[in-house]
């Protein structure tokens, strides 16, 4: 097959069509103390400022290798612009930006245009990256998934009890959150992005009945509403939930490090690509260009459509470990041809 | 009219159904028959919740039920202990002070693991989330404690872990107190060697075991 571009090659895989070699990316945050050193571009700072942020994303492709830009490197965007404080941990440069507290009524929930806030910064970064990359190298966007964002806005060990105790409020602000989600979404595929990663951390400890009541329904929606391919990836065990995944109708489904790529690609039978899943700490930041061309090598047999870590990459992770991923799937396909 | 068993087998389905009006009550009517408060939690509340502990660790049932038996247990537990003097307290199996790390806002899995672990005879300190290394060593300091719990969800907020463990000994404090880590991101074994840490789990029940383990092993070198 012809060399694609990495847009080609990324867009073809998520959608389970023929590609050159398996891609590299990351459809989780990519932000760490090396490349931001490289970047100048430092967090809190890069989180909540349009250039900044630009320039550490990139950093991880022109610098680490990988083969698409994504930003933002927190999941609060849709919750700032809503209005809830965040703590961005102030002079600290390796923390991610956390939500800290929501609303006091849930009757009238704010419904922010994805040019809001944080939203419009992280949309603003896209058109720096977009205008820096030109169109050959995927950009790709992580959206707060709606079950993740009513928690945010309801605080998660609320929303926990409330899936028992108040279903009802539960639906009340999804029927806020997915639409924030998806127009967040639709908005950055207008503006250039070639992939939407919905990210839904909180989803998966709901267990697989919630999940059907609570989460399932609003991704379909959110997903179906986007024009470009579309990730989710959930953290932790995942395989219990994944038949529900496929059922959400996105393009890929991205793994966390403790599911086993085999059971999951089994589990999926073809219905959608599968991103993952390099253990982002035990192996990524632990262990030497070794280990991560093991663990690389390994999960590019067992089928993954796109090499990926499995959660977000660790700020301590070094750049050359995350390029040592790119070089173990091009040793990989040396020896294939 | 029911027995002390009976009200205690009443208190602790009360937490193993959910059912915070059942368990208010039987609280109630227990103080009211002259059941010793500690019995009421040690022998009633407390067996609730451990089973609800182990059904969630074999699987049985998801997180929002054991958040919401925990709700139960400490709402009923303080109602129960309101008026027994500090003095009368039974001692604890050990002290231990716990919080999910700084950066990190996901203290459900430290909220389940202070829930049982206080069942389980263990005198906790929950410090919640976002808690830096400094809070943890001073309320460890400040309540004598035996041991240190810190909990991450995030791949981004386990250095933390690591941090805390190298003040503590930096400090000359490491080996005062039991460091136990844990939580959904926890990678394994080698990270637990990396940091130092004297134990992980990333299970309620699997983490009570490792604990007993740790307090019994620091027991026998002190005597």
């Amino acid at each position: 097959m012809i060399n694609m571009t990495q847009k080609e090659r990324l867009v073809s895989a998520l959608m389970n069509k023929p590609v050159d070699k398996t891609p590299v990316v990351s459809v989780t945050q990519t932000g760490t103390l090396e490349l931001m050193n490289a970047a100048n571009a430092y967090w809190p700072a890069a989180h909540r400022d349009a250039k900044l942020m630009a320039d550490l994303a990139l950093a991880a492709h022109t610098i680490a290798g990988l083969e698409a830009v994504r930003l933002p490197f927190g999941l609060t965007g849709e919750a700032a612009s809503m209005g809830c404080r965040v703590n961005y941990h102030e002079d600290k440069n390796d923390f991610t930006p956390t939500v800290e507290c929501g609303f006091q009524s849930y009757d009238n929930l704010p419904m922010p245009s994805p040019n809001e806030g944080l939203m419009g910064t992280i949309m603003a970064a896209v058109g720096i990256c977009r205008e820096r990359l030109g169109c050959d190298v995927p950009i790709i966007v992580g959206v707060t998934g709606p079950f993740t964002l009513a928690g945010h806005i309801r605080g998660v060990n609320d929303i926990l009890t409330d899936v028992i105790l108040d279903p009802d409020l539960v639906n009340k602000i999804l029927e806020t959150t997915w639409r924030i989600s998806a127009n967040f979404a639709g908005a950055l595929v207008k503006k250039g992005v070639d992939v939407v990663a919905f990210i839904e951390p909180t989803a998966s400890i709901i267990g697989p009945d919630f999940f059907k009541a609570y989460a399932l329904p609003y991704l379909k929606k959110a997903a179906a509403s986007v024009s470009a391919p579309t990730v989710l990836h959930i953290c932790g065990d995942s395989l219990p939930i994944m038949e529900m995944m496929v059922e959400t109708g996105v393009s890929g489904i991205s793994i966390d490090q403790k599911v086993s790529a085999i059971a999951a690609k089994s589990a999926i039978r073809g219905r959608c690509s599968l991103v993952g899943n390099i253990d982002p700490v035990a192996v990524l930041q632990m262990k030497g260009d070794q280990g991560v061309e093991e663990a690389s090598i390994r999960l590019l047999s067992e089928g993954v459509s796109v090499l990926a870590p499995g959660c977000g990459i660790s700020p301590y992770t070094r750049t050359s470990q995350i390029a040592a991923m790119v070089k173990a799937r091009n040793k990989y396909f040396e020896h294939r041809i | 009219m029911a027995t002390k068993d009976e009200i205690l087998a009443k208190l602790a389905n009360a937490v193993v159904t959910y059912k915070e009006a059942d368990a208010m009550a039987g609280v109630k009517e227990a103080l009211e028959m002259g059941i010793p408060p500690v019995d009421i939690v040690t022998r009633g509340l407390s067996v609730g919740i451990r089973t609800v502990g182990e059904r969630y660790g074999q699987g049985k049932v998801a997180i929002p039920f054991v958040m919401l038996a925990a709700k139960i247990m400490d709402k009923a537990t303080k109602e129960a202990l309101s008026k027994v003097p500090a003095d009368q307290m039974p001692k604890p199996l050990a002290t231990m002070v716990i919080g999910t790390v700084e950066g990190d806002i996901h203290d459900l899995g430290s909220n389940i693991v202070s829930a049982v672990f206080s069942a389980s005879g263990f005198k906790v300190y929950n410090l919640g989330h976002d808690v830096s290394p400094d809070t943890f060593i001073k309320k460890a300091e400040e309540v004598g404690a035996d041991m240190i719990g810190a909990s991450a969800l995030m791949t981004n907020t386990l250095q933390q872990q690591k941090i805390l463990g190298d003040k503590l000994a930096k400090q000359g404090l490491r080996e005062k107190y039991i460091y136990l880590v844990g939580g959904g991101a926890f990678p394994g074994a080698e990270w637990c060697e990396e940091i130092g840490a004297d134990g992980f789990a990333t299970d309620v029940t699997i983490g009570l075991e490792v604990a007993k383990k740790c307090v019994a092993e620091r027991k026998k070198q002190t005597n």
